[in-house]
């Protein structure tokens, strides 16, 4: 079942060649290290830019969001 | 020389990138829906067409075949992101390449075919390339032919994730065995006045003479039906750089339910106005012609006005959709609503509202607000406690030359 979650969450990255990739990070006290990332995509909201991903963990199955005008991360579900 | 074109078609597109950004979705039937509680599926996963549910099929009946079939939202946004990366990978193997609708393009890779191992190289390079780049349940299948029609007939013949190639050698057997309406341009309501005429396949159609067809069809068809029987085709590709400037933008929207609210009416009207007042301004051009389309209960009715001046003000579509709604004295629940803007010419130089600097000192301080914030972020009064529409890339991508960014020039 799926949940909307919308909460902010510390995130170590990799910039690389032009890309972003979340390495791992840390929601409610838990560090979850991400072992695959499933699938990614950009929107627009005005002028910021989020990138979504949907990374697979030990934990589950989640969406996470870089907000690259705000430098910022958020977990926006859980899978 | 004889042309290579590649027809590229995402397979069950929205379900599928769905899928892949879901795991728990992957293999599942999966039907995709305008957005929460919509009655019609606009999207099923390959999964679930093997049952029998496919595009078009509503709810109800897709849960009368399978109770726990999963109904996602559309995010058109998300779409149009994989669609971006998708001509991304694609312009790497041609510059010339046609953004035919969401999930199909076309490739004509006559000049480039020899570097990358002729176009099944090119097919399987960009194959795996999407493979990489997008995911493993994202596949497309490929049409390869010498032109529009038969590439893109082609990509249907191995569906899903397959490569067909339609050769002179081969075509009139595929032609012959395939249904008239699946080649691009023959419709069902076309196909219904052949099958009148005692024509089913492409086999008859090849024979009967342009005379006997122009009795009944009219001087356009015939000729345009022969072409098709022989499998002709001599239309080019447009890039994207070459689209050509939109003359008209509109935006229409199915109401959750018929409704006679005319506080709703009015808000939902206003809603579409600004939208496609906002897009024409977006490619710096305004437009003349203000049409109004309404629908409810069966019936529809379209009526549209020329003015003297140019507009590009959400206020002053709508001012004039709503005299032409008022005019239409429309007595039954409206189910439908659509706002159509035409004649649209660039800016610099038109006969603009010589009164409304103020009102055009307002649209553009709201259009930085939005541009920054967000769509709608900003918007008028009128709009209070209606459920907020905002713009969304379609199906068949018909506003490809905003999409794509393309300003309007004198």
């Amino acid at each position: 079942m799926e949940a909307q979650i919308n909460q902010k969450i510390k995130v170590v990255s990799l910039f690389e060649k032009g890309q972003i990739k979340p390495i791992l990070f840390s929601w409610q006290n838990r560090i979850y290290k991400v072992l695959k990332i499933d699938f990614s995509y950009a929107k627009s909201l005005g002028k910021d830019k989020i990138f979504y991903f949907s990374v697979g963990t030990e934990g589950g199955e989640f969406e996470i969001s870089f907000n690259r005008e705000r430098f910022s991360w958020s977990l926006e579900r859980i899978f | 020389m004889t042309r290579t074109i590649l027809h590229l078609d995402m397979d069950s597109f929205f379900a599928s990138v769905e899928q892949q950004a879901n795991p728990f979705l992957a293999g599942k039937p999966v039907g995709v829906v305008k957005g929460p509680g919509r009655t019609c599926l606009i999207a099923a996963s390959r999964e679930a067409k093997k049952l029998g549910i496919k595009t078009g099929t509503s709810v109800f009946e897709a849960r009368a075949i399978y109770p726990r079939i999963a109904l996602v939202p559309a995010d058109f946004d998300k779409y149009f992101s994989v669609t971006k990366i998708f001509i991304e990978i694609c312009s790497g193997y041609s510059p010339d390449l046609e953004a035919f609708s969401i999930d199909e393009l076309f490739l004509d890779v006559s000049q480039t075919k020899d570097f990358f191992e002729g176009s099944l190289g090119i097919c399987r390079r960009i194959k795996e390339q999407i493979k990489k780049e997008l995911g493993q349940h994202i596949t497309c299948s490929i049409g390869i032919s010498y032109n529009r029609l038969l590439a893109k007939l082609a990509s249907g013949i191995k569906k899903p994730d397959g490569i067909f190639e339609i050769t002179p050698q081969n075509r009139d057997e595929v032609l012959f065995s395939c249904r008239l309406t699946e080649v691009c341009g023959l419709g069902f309501r076309l196909e219904k006045r052949l099958f009148n005429l005692g024509i089913t396949n492409f086999k008859n159609l090849r024979k009967i003479p342009v005379e006997c067809l122009e009795a009944s069809l009219g001087p356009h068809w015939p000729a345009e039906l022969k072409k098709l029987s022989f499998g002709e085709d001599d239309s080019l590709l447009t890039r994207i750089g070459e689209i050509p400037k939109m003359k008209s933008v509109s935006r229409t929207y199915t109401l959750y339910q018929e409704t006679r609210d005319l506080k709703k009416i009015k808000a939902t009207l206003r809603n579409l106005c600004e939208e496609a007042a906002f897009k024409a301004r977006e490619m710096g051009a305004s437009g003349r012609l203000v049409g109004l389309a309404v629908r409810g209960n069966g019936t529809g009715e379209f009526r549209r006005q020329a003015l003297k001046y140019f507009l590009d003000s959400g206020k002053e579509v709508f001012g004039v959709t709503w005299t032409l709604f008022s005019q239409m004295k429309w007595q039954i629940p409206v189910r439908f609503l659509g706002v159509w803007l035409g004649d649209l010419r660039p800016n610099p130089g038109l006969t603009l509202n010589f009164f409304k600097e103020q009102q055009q000192k307002l649209t553009w301080a709201m259009d930085q607000v939005n541009r920054k914030f967000g769509e709608l972020t900003l918007y008028p009064a009128i709009m209070l406690g209606n459920s907020l529409i905002k713009s969304e890339a379609n199906g068949f991508l018909g506003d490809k030359s905003f999409r794509f960014g393309q300003r309007s020039s004198s």
